[in-house]
């Protein structure tokens, strides 16, 4: 498939050259996909998917045009290029637009071919698990999937970059019910290169099985109150998400962001460490733009040491280009997680938010899903219409624990994390 | 290339070939500055095969006979992979054969539309120098399909609809950025919206007095309170609320709506439906004549007068129900199998005017803009607000900060007193179920008791 996919890549780039084009850059994947899906506890669907995709963008004059299409015979692709050509000439210029320049590299990395009898061995022991072992809880949906993605870019300064990596991805969603009576849905999900070892062992899946029928009984909080929270590893990925938004597109071009000016800066408590790694199951280290990621630490001891920009906001932006993927680990800290619920005189132990998006200042308020109420350090009743509300921006400069143990979900990891002064309703 | 029954898999208890193209066009601007100028298309055969109670799925992107042959054999072979944890199960009958295309005004040109986005950057910038930021967007996406099934059903149908995104950004007096945004959408192409420079002024006119007010917002007062929900949140309320926990296979999978059937859910004020199609003698944004099963789509009463009547179904729950289908099921790309949807998902309006609503309300909060929401099996929903005013003494007061509304939805609408007497609706919106899926939904105002984040 890579030779097809580089004969694919030539045809379509010598098509934009053709056309009229100054620069050109094509990408040629293919992505195939197996998939085991599970449904009330119980595999349903077995799919298997093949899906190629062709992204060309030429710029001619300092205007850019950009398609994504299938695979399409030579003819009608140079049909595509013409097309495309004039809509450039009709776009504005911006001297900020770009090709991928001088980028050299061959990347491959996991198993290439689905092993489908061991997929459905892993879901039959899961399920025994379940059955054994947590019959009160449903699995109301799930599914494991093999992926193999191949790709190849080329462009008209010189880059060649190449892919050809296979991964497994699961994601577990699961309810405690007793009778007509039913917890609220949690779930957790992650990539990996093996599916060597049992299902229930990784991601946190053991644990969301146990616990879903000890959040069937709930409580509200009698009134609002000002306290602690200790964020499970699922429910710390939040503070991913939020830095992720700030740190790269549209916030930084936009001027939005609430970081751009901070760079060198304490932004975040010095309990905190975030990193941005270059591979992961499912990532190969190549930006969406054509670009070598590499490994960097973006907050160090809470000090902002990067910001993500691409090539095309670091040229309009005037700030550093930093090429980057969707990779990110929180380090972990030296306390174990008890320690740090023992600590709390009253709040929560968070295993997921539900909210919108952070209001552009950070602000926000969500409510607390698969959580317990923790009053003079001791895990009490689930809770249920429980809000809590702060600023997410805050939060990070608040952050008072953070613990030794973490969840590797493939591309990111997280340990929990505990934060003060949020509002309880 | 055109299906035909030659093509279907055999030897199975059911089989289906979709064909499904999917045309997206994406303009995006920020500040004047061309972020993405796209047109992605994807288009494929998807095979699908039932078999002792397990689904099989292939999908491939290339149009032949050949390989809708091939696709339908590894459909087949996938089915039966999974046969040890099947047992015999039947599927509802019921099958439909129609062709539904719609006519189009003609398209915008991409030079066309970036002088228009130009025009509105220029408007925001001369207008309104306080903003910070102006980002807009232009967005038509196209899903043509075709399909067959092994009960003889054939179907030709397209979904279109597009979006002008508006999200203007101000700084407030702590020099923190605050966004708003807006959307003018719509069945159709761009060109079909009858998008006027006029009405896209009152919109960012409106935008910039409601960011204006945001500058001054104060934190809202949490706990329990009494609430107007504008029609433009009500349509969120009832997707999320209590329409996620009417698809049959989260009501087979522990939703507590199971049970429920028959009994009281809302105030007898609240009638709530997803249509199909039509409402009103008007053709809805999202129009589903039949659904990706070949099941002729029907308008589902979920809640009649606050009593919950009924979920929406496909072939598999509606057989294990005991129910007709109800035309629901839905795919996103080629690629996708089909899974329970929501189609155009309303609250019906009543008779009370918004103005004696407000009144009404001695202390409480008016809601005008959510950004998305969430729901749960235990129907307890969530939504984000973006835009809300204090009501003191039936009187609009200051502007509240973003903050997150929630409640048990079953308790929330039990606690509506009075429903407005017109209706939005709106279809810019994506619903997240493992795919992706163009929805539409809508409602009138309603006057209620809900939960709210703060201080």
């Amino acid at each position: 498939m890579q030779e097809e996919l580089h004969k694919i890549a030539r045809e379509a780039f010598q098509c934009l050259m053709q056309a009229g084009f100054d620069d050109a850059q094509v990408v040629a994947k293919m992505e195939d996909c197996n998939e085991l899906e599970v449904v009330n506890n119980k595999p349903s669907l077995f799919r298997t998917t093949s899906l190629p995709k062709l992204q060309l963008k030429g710029i001619v004059d300092h205007r850019k045009a950009t398609t994504g299409l299938p695979f399409i015979g030579l003819q009608r692709l140079k049909t595509v290029a013409e097309d495309l050509f004039l809509q450039a000439k009709s776009t504005p210029q911006d001297e900020a637009v770009f090709v991928s320049e001088e980028q050299e590299h061959t990347f491959s990395q996991g198993p290439k071919e689905a092993d489908k009898s061991l997929m459905v061995e892993r879901i039959q022991e899961l399920f025994a698990f379940r059955e054994s072992e947590t019959p009160s809880t449903n699995i109301s949906q799930g599914g494991l999937q093999h992926k193999h993605r191949q790709s190849v870019l080329l462009s008209s300064r010189g880059s060649h970059l190449s892919a050809d990596h296979g991964w497994y991805e699961t994601i577990l969603m699961a309810v405690g019910k007793r009778g007509d009576q039913t917890s609220s849905l949690n779930y957790s999900f992650g990539s990996m290169f093996s599916i060597s070892n049992p299902l229930v062992e990784s991601f946190g899946f053991r644990a969301l099985l146990e616990e879903a029928p000890k959040q069937i009984q709930t409580v509200k909080v009698p009134e609002p109150f000002t306290g602690s929270v200790l964020m499970t590893p699922g429910a710390a990925l939040t503070f991913i998400s939020f830095l992720d938004k700030q740190l790269r597109g549209k916030a930084l071009l936009s001027k939005t962001s609430l970081f751009m000016e901070q760079l060198g800066q304490a932004v975040a408590s010095p309990l905190f460490n975030v990193f941005h790694h270059a591979t992961a199951p499912g990532h190969a280290p190549h930006s969406s733009d054509g670009y070598m990621i590499e490994d960097f630490p973006i907050l160090r001891d809470g000090t902002l040491l990067a910001l993500l920009a691409d090539r095309y906001i670091s040229r309009k932006c005037h700030i550093t280009h930093r090429p980057s993927g969707d990779c990110f680990s929180v380090q972990n800290g030296s306390l174990r997680k008890n320690d740090l619920l023992s600590n709390i005189e009253r709040g929560a132990l968070v295993g997921r938010l539900s909210m919108g998006s952070p209001g552009a200042n950070g602000d926000f308020s969500g409510v607390i899903k698969n959580s317990f109420l923790v009053e003079k350090g001791r895990r009490g009743d689930a809770l249920s219409e429980t809000m809590i509300s702060g600023n997410v921006a805050q939060m990070l400069k608040d952050i008072d624990g953070i613990s030794v143990e973490q969840i590797d979900f493939g591309a990111y990891s997280t340990p929990f994390i505990r934060i003060p002064n949020l509002v309880f309703s | 290339m055109e299906l035909n029954q030659t093509l279907l898999p055999t030897d199975s208890q059911y089989a289906e070939l979709r064909k499904h193209r999917v045309q997206m066009k994406r303009l995006s601007m920020i500040d004047g500055n061309i972020l993405q100028n796209s047109t992605d298309e994807t288009h494929g055969l998807n095979a699908r095969v039932f078999h002792q109670g397990c689904w099989g799925c292939a999908a491939s992107p290339f149009l032949t006979a050949t390989n809708a042959e091939r696709i339908g054999r590894i459909a087949k072979d996938n089915a039966r992979s999974l046969m040890m944890f099947g047992e015999p199960k039947k599927l509802a009958a019921g099958s439909v054969r129609l062709e539904h295309l719609s006519e189009r005004k003609p398209a915008w040109s991409p030079a066309e539309k970036i002088d228009f986005l130009h025009a509105i950057n220029d408007i925001a910038i001369k207008k309104y120098p306080r903003l910070r930021s102006t980002s807009l967007m232009l967005i038509e996406e196209h899903h043509e399909k075709e399909l067959i099934n092994s009960y003889d059903a054939h179907t030709k149908v397209e979904i279109a609809r597009s979006m002008l995104y508006l999200n203007p950004t101000m700084l407030n007096r702590s020099q923190e950025p605050i966004a708003l945004f807006d959307i003018l959408d719509g069945r159709g192409f761009i060109a079909d919206l009858d998008l006027t420079m006029e009405k896209v002024e009152q919109r960012l006119e409106q935008l910039y007095l409601w960011l204006l007010d945001k500058t001054e917002a104060v934190p809202a007062r949490a706990g329990k309170v009494d609430c107007i929900l504008g029609s433009g949140i009500t349509g969120i309320l009832a997707h999320e609320a209590l329409g996620h926990p009417c698809e049959a296979d989260l009501v087979l999978s522990g939703s507590v709506t199971s049970n429920l059937v028959g009994e009281r859910v809302a105030s007898d004020l609240i009638t709530m439906v997803d249509f199909a199609h039509t409402y009103n003698d008007t053709l809805l944004p999202v129009p589903v004549l039949a659904d990706d099963e070949g099941v002729e789509a029907k308008d589902v009463v979920m809640v009649e007068k606050g009593i919950l009547k009924g979920f929406m179904n496909n072939r598999e729950t509606a057989e294990e129900m005991g129910v007709a289908p109800t035309g629901n099921a839905r795919g996103y790309m080629f690629e996708d199998e089909p899974l329970i949807r929501m189609r155009n998902t309303l609250i019906l309006p009543g008779t009370s005017n918004l103005e004696d609503m407000i009144a009404d309300v001695e202390d409480g909060y008016l809601l005008l803009k959510t950004a998305n929401g969430q729901a749960d099996t235990t129907t307890e929903f969530m939504f984000g607000i973006q835009l809300g005013y204090e009501i003191k003494n039936g009187q609009l007061g200051a502007s509240i900060k973003d903050t997150t509304v929630s409640g048990i939805a079953i308790d929330m609408l039990q606690s509506v007193t009075a429903v407005s007497d017109s209706i939005k609706v709106t279809s810019a919106g994506y619903c997240g179920k493992k795919q992706r899926m163009v929805v539409s939904m809508g409602g009138p105002a309603l006057r209620c008791s809900i939960n709210i984040g703060g201080c």
